[in-house]
């Protein structure tokens, strides 16, 4: 009886599981072993097992450009935390028909393409953009803007693009937040303050963690971003493994610096969920 | 001993332009126990909510230890609560919850544990330190969140409905426990319950409220026996109430009129009535007593007449009108009103009997025992012992937001 359910569930599990050993494990596997492989000179691929592709990315050229991708990364990150919690937070506390207004202005800008809404950026940041048309007029004197193609630009542009998710993530977990908790803390004495840190922060915790897998995982790979915004002064991993691909044709090579930057994203991941696994986290992280 | 420790003064509070509270006025005097009684919705959670500085009154003030505390925030006073839904921090164990207030207090980690340790013992929750809320039974949540509140010793302890997702035997002594506890720490309670017979057993004092406002505010002895008001007799005592007007008034008995009969209260020497006046009668189910109406149909006239005749012995407290002796066996002290019997019903061991006037209102009888003298259908006279009876007022609120 019991085995025959059990097996049951399998069977309805099965289209599931071939999904996933398709187009996950499949590609993934391809991928690492590609990574393991040569370049051969005529646009191809040599079944010729070497560590040279891996040696590569040690070169200087290349591991700065690692560093500098999970430098954006964090900062992006932090400062997507900084500006979505209490955003989300406030958004939580309005009345029900401002919530569903705001969700709305939240989304609407997804109706857009990313790009286009880049180049907006672009507009903005330009040398004799926006930004700087209204600065003029609010009666300031300054030089020509030099913010595109620099890295504060790539941040603007990551943070605008990630911050949605992290206030979403964040609303929907102090939109599940028990007021009653936090009278119970000021009835037994906390101040306001106190009783954030104590009971709101960290019940909510669990929507900023989410937020920040949200943020973090794509802004590891989020190189478009950096290309347009940021010229072609900062080159991340990502816009190195698409460059690899197209123009360096080198497979093999691409193939490694996805296994390191899925690795690093992983171990990061994991050491996240050690630092933030308290028990209630559980099934979100 | 008997300092004022707290007192509201007005209160008056409203929300969305619903008033809740109409202008709360009471002193509680220090290590006092008292209990808020009420229907569900009658405010009282609202008034606990403004003594703790949950809520703030639209009007009136809140004056703790001679100081006026009304707009000062919760963790500015020293009072503490026993939330109605608990709201124990769920990422926090048992003995973290408990250990919250005195954390903040900064109470050394050593007292701590050990202030803890006995909260616990006391709801007889020791060992359950490590468990989170999550892993707790309802009643043991309840436990908890005493505790929490309770530890902190505070000055008045605020109490919303603390036992009520206790088993019976359970809140027996849980009950024991609470009031000895209060005694031995002299801690002032308010307490808020549903359940009279605790309001009863526990309080110093009972405030009966009703559509925001107390209907009365007496030890439970004067609540029990002598209801103000018809709201009161039937939210405690569960008593029937009686409309009716002073026929005459002997001595200390008053013959009133009501229901198509006759029926006497027993009231002060010098209290003054008019004939004509309208009273209201409460008298509590258990002491209604019920004979058979005289077996042959009679007239409505004849009945009237001997009701009136009936009246006038009672007057001169003697008896023997040969024209009433069979009735006057069975119901010695005074005539009744006429009733039909529609439902017989048990329960707890209790006989209960409901009863319908000739004018459609329902009087309900009850008395230990499960064999019915009467049943359904049957026309019987309802009288009391004149004693049984207290006249009340009619309540002021129409029964406002209750439900
Ligand atoms: N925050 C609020 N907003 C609007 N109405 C409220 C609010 N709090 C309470 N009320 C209303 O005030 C009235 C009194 O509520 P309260 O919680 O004081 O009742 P209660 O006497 O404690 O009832 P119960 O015995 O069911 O707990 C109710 O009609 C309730 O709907
Ligand atoms: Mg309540």
């Amino acid at each position: 009886m019991r085995s025959k359910k059990r097996s049951r569930v399998w069977l309805a599990a099965l289209p599931l599981y071939l999904f996933t050993i398709l187009f996950v494990a499949g590609p993934l596997i391809y991928m690492v072993v590609l990574s393991f492989m040569s370049k051969s000179d005529s646009w191809g691929i040599e079944a010729v097992f070497t560590l040279r592709n891996y040696e590569r990315i040690g070169e200087p050229v290349y591991r700065e450009c690692f560093v500098q991708s999970l430098k954006l990364a964090f900062t992006t990150t932090f400062l997507t935390g900084l500006i979505g919690y209490p955003f989300g937070y406030f958004m939580a506390k309005l009345s029900p028909s401002k919530k569903r207004l705001l969700l709305l202005l939240i989304m609407i800008p997804f109706w857009t393409s990313s790009l286009i809404r880049l180049y907006g950026w672009m507009i903005i940041l330009q040398a004799k953009g926006v930004l700087y048309q209204t600065i003029r007029f609010l009666g300031f004197e300054i030089k020509p803007l030099k913010l595109l193609y620099s890295y504060p630009a790539v941040v603007v542009g990551m943070v605008y693009a990630l911050l949605p998710f992290m206030m979403l993530a964040v609303y929907s977990s102090v939109d599940k937040m028990d007021w009653n908790l936090v009278e119970a803390a000021r009835d037994l004495g906390a101040s306001a303050a106190k009783a954030f840190w104590t009971v709101t922060f960290r019940l909510t915790l669990p929507g900023l963690l989410s937020g920040v897998i949200l943020t973090f995982v794509p802004s590891m790979g989020l190189f478009f971003i950096a290309d347009i915004l940021g010229g072609n002064k900062i080159v991340l991993v990502g816009s190195l493994i698409q460059d690899q691909l197209t123009r360096g044709a080198d497979w093999p090579f691409a193939a490694a610096l996805s296994v390191v930057l899925m690795t690093i994203t992983t171990l990061l991941l994991i050491l996240y969920r050690r630092i933030a696994n308290t028990g209630e986290l559980e099934g979100i992280v | 001993m008997s300092e004022t420790i707290l007192e509201l003064k007005g209160i008056r509070k409203a929300f969305d332009g619903v008033s809740v509270l109409n202008g709360i006025d009471l002193s509680i005097d220090s290590g006092e126990f008292i209990t808020l009684l009420g229907s569900s919705g009658c405010g009282k959670t609202t008034t606990l909510r403004i003594v703790a500085g949950l809520e703030f009154p639209d009007e009136g003030s809140v004056i703790l230890e001679g100081q006026d505390v009304t707009g000062k925030s919760p963790d500015k006073r020293d009072v503490n609560t026993v939330f109605q839904n608990y709201a124990l921090f769920p990422h926090m164990t048992v003995a973290e919850n408990v250990a919250y207030g005195l954390k903040l207090r900064k109470v050394p980690k050593a007292e701590q544990k050990k202030r803890v340790a006995e909260a616990l013992e006391l709801v007889q929750l020791a060992g359950y330190e490590k468990r989170r809320p999550a892993q707790l039974s309802g009643g043991q949540k309840q436990r908890v969140a005493i505790a929490r509140a309770l530890v902190n010793n505070p000055r008045v302890l605020l109490l919303d409905e603390p036992l009520g997702a206790l088993d019976l035997q359970l809140r027996r002594q849980m009950q024991i426990e609470l009031k000895r506890l209060q005694k031995r720490l002299g801690i002032t309670f308010i307490y808020i319950t549903h359940d009279q017979e605790e309001a009863l057993n526990m309080s110093d004092r009972i405030a009966v409220m009703h559509g925001g406002v107390f209907e009365q505010i007496g030890t439970p002895d004067q609540i029990y026996d002598k209801p103000r008001t018809d709201y009161v007799a039937k939210f405690v005592g569960s008593a029937n109430v009686i409309c009716g007007t002073v026929l005459r008034k002997t001595g200390n008995s008053l013959a009133v009129a009501a229901e198509n009969g006759t029926v006497f209260v027993k009231v002060g020497n010098e209290a003054e009535y008019l004939a004509g006046q309208e009273v209201r009668m409460a008298v509590r189910s258990e002491k209604l007593q019920i004979c058979e109406a005289d077996s042959e149909p009679t007239s409505k006239s004849r009945r009237q007449e001997s009701r009136e005749q009936e009246a006038a012995k009672q007057e001169n407290e003697g008896r023997g009108d040969d024209s009433l002796k069979g009735f006057e066996q069975q119901c010695p002290k005074t005539t009744g009103i006429p009733c039909t019997v529609k439902e017989i019903s048990f329960a707890g061991g209790m006989l209960r009997m409901a009863m319908e006037t000739e004018s459609g209102e329902e009087l309900i009888a009850s008395r230990h025992g499960i064999r019915p003298d009467q049943k359904v259908g049957d026309h019987v006279l309802v009288f009391w012992d004149p004693e049984a009876a207290v006249l009340v007022e009619k309540s002021s609120v129409e029964g406002a937001n209750e439900k």
